[in-house]
């Protein structure tokens, strides 16, 4: 496996198992190989338990892998997380609410303590589109300013690879379509490299340049080259390159789930075991 | 657009806070008048029942004998407060200590809570002369006695508070690799905070009930000992006179942490 020197993701035959209490284990991540070049945009897409959040987790150091590797930048996740090359968004924007917009973006430079190499808060805020709202505390603003007061905060540590784990997911479909075009402006200005876990198949193809489709039981069933150009603007999803990626990103879901169920059928749940 | 919007918030928020000022007014402007019409009522049954002023003395009464006794009460009215606010400083001190020592060393939280727990249990009318016989007569003895109420309403509420934190937020420190004295500091102390207030709302007036039933017990001084004495002197004037100190002191305690509640809950950091 050939390091880079900055940006590279990459997984590699990665399994995750828990334990449950009571005995017995949750297979969560199955043999996910997964490989993302520095600079690009990948979403990950899959029903609800195919792991696509565990993989996240793995990459932020915080579920240890039971198999396998996840290397961020030659790095190991707990390599790359003492050295912030990594930042995280999740789906709640988990704002402390005690504090203005201007204070939890810079929650992660006090934290880290660091600042050479950093952004400053004032510059992330702006850069988000929300400098007005400095003085702001998360009681004011709506779902998705608080979310991009999480973004920008997570560019305050210039990270190398953004993981961003359904982080519009709990927002109505105006506020996510608009928040979709920040975020690729965003990705324009920093140039960072981004992995979207989401389980809208739209908001995949309409961001990414490739899309990774996982299942529950199957792991990494499959890739697709999102071929439409940059820059995309909101009128893409009525595009011909549009509607063909997602209906090759079904084609895999689809296949996918009727496998699961054919293997359920003829071996049983893995639960039973 | 982004102008208006920054003009609109600022409107929205300076008109929540005046709708307050009025409401404020009108709010302690109804329990005033209540209390006047409470008294006026009181005097007025006195009158109409003629009860004798060693039974039961009306508001005029009382009011002259808080203006005729204003010294003496005052002076013992401070030992009680000094009683409660000094255990109440202890209990609460001694609370916090303990509840971050549960948080970060779990076999001290397994040894010493079921401890915690069967002190809070005991009466206070039955551990008071107990107290009394090991630590005197004066003020320690109180002090003591406040203390251990003080302590484990807020024990108990400080534990939970600084667990209160959801694992979202606490993922988020551990992938900063936050120590484990920053997330105490800027996470799990300022979600604590309400709990923390929430008990000490108890504990302020708890704390002056538990220092006049010490009194009770046996005392020189203090408010408490004035209530043994006068009842035993049929004096029932200067009686209701300090029960009505004790009231008011136990209600400026709890004011006072009322406003410390706010005053605390308004902070942000910018």
């Amino acid at each position: 496996m050939v390091s880079s020197p900055r940006g590279h993701f990459d997984a590699e035959n990665l399994w995750v198992e828990y334990s449950v209490v009571g005995g017995g284990s949750v297979l969560a991540l199955r043999a996910v190989d997964l490989s993302v070049a520095e600079g690009e945009f990948v979403a990950i897409v899959g029903p609800s338990g195919c792991g696509k959040s565990t993989l996240l987790r793995v990459a932020c150091n915080l579920v240890p892998p039971t198999r396998g590797t996840v290397t961020i930048g030659g790095r190991s996740p707990a390599q790359a997380r003492a050295e912030h090359k990594v930042g995280v968004v999740f789906q709640s924007p988990t704002l402390l609410p005690w504090r203005t917009a201007l204070a939890n973006t810079r929650l992660g430079l006090e934290l880290v303590r660091r600042t050479e190499g950093t952004r400053t808060p004032e510059e992330m805020l702006n850069l988000v589109g929300l400098s007005e709202f400095a003085s702001a505390i998360p009681m004011e603003l709506s779902g998705g300013m608080k979310q991009r007061v999480a973004i920008a905060r997570a560019l305050t540590l210039n990270p190398e690879v953004l993981l961003m784990d359904e982080p519009f997911g709990a927002l109505d479909e105006f506020t996510r379509a608009a928040l979709g075009q920040e975020l690729l402006r965003i990705w324009q200005a920093t140039g960072c490299t981004i992995v979207f876990v989401t389980h809208s198949i739209e908001e995949a193809v309409t961001l990414a340049d490739r899309v990774v489709v996982m299942s529950a039981r199957r792991g990494v069933v499959g890739e697709i080259e999102v071929g439409i150009p940059r820059p995309r603007g909101p009128l893409v999803m009525e595009s011909e390159g549009w509607f063909a990626a997602a209906r090759e990103v079904r084609k895999l879901l689809r296949g996918a789930s009727a496998q699961a169920v054919r293997s359920e059928v003829t071996e049983g749940s893995p639960h039973n075991r | 657009m982004v102008k208006q919007a920054q003009t609109e918030h600022e409107i929205a928020r300076a008109r929540s806070r005046r709708l307050s000022r009025r409401t404020w007014l009108v709010r302690s402007g109804t329990a005033v008048l209540v209390l006047v019409v409470l008294a006026a009522l009181w005097q007025w049954i006195i009158w109409w029942r003629r009860v004798p002023v060693y039974v039961v003395p009306g508001p005029i009464d009382v009011f002259g004998g808080l203006k005729d006794n204003w010294q003496p009460l005052v002076s013992n009215m401070g030992t009680t407060a000094l009683e409660a606010a000094a255990g109440f400083a202890v209990g609460t001190v001694v609370a916090c200590l303990l509840a971050v020592s549960f948080l970060y060393l779990p076999p001290i939280r397994a040894g010493l809570m079921p401890v915690a727990i069967a002190v809070s249990t005991v009466p206070l009318v039955a551990i008071a002369p107990i107290l009394i016989l090991i630590f005197g007569q004066g003020l320690l003895s109180k002090v003591v006695m406040t203390s251990m109420i003080c302590f484990f309403p807020t024990l108990v509420n400080l534990v939970r508070g600084l667990e209160a934190v959801d694992q979202e937020t606490l993922d988020l420190f551990h992938v900063h690799n936050a120590t484990r004295l920053q997330i105490l500091a800027k996470l799990r102390l300022p979600t604590a905070r309400p709990y923390l207030f929430a008990a000490l709302r108890v504990t302020s007036t708890a704390a002056v009930i538990g220092a006049i039933v010490a009194e009770w017990v046996n005392s020189e001084r203090g408010l408490g000992f004035i209530i043994i004495q006068e009842t035993f002197n049929f004096d029932a004037v200067l009686l209701w006179a300090a029960m009505l100190m004790a009231i008011t002191l136990a209600t400026a305690f709890f004011l006072v942490v009322v406003v410390l509640d706010k005053l605390s809950s308004r902070y942000v950091v910018h």
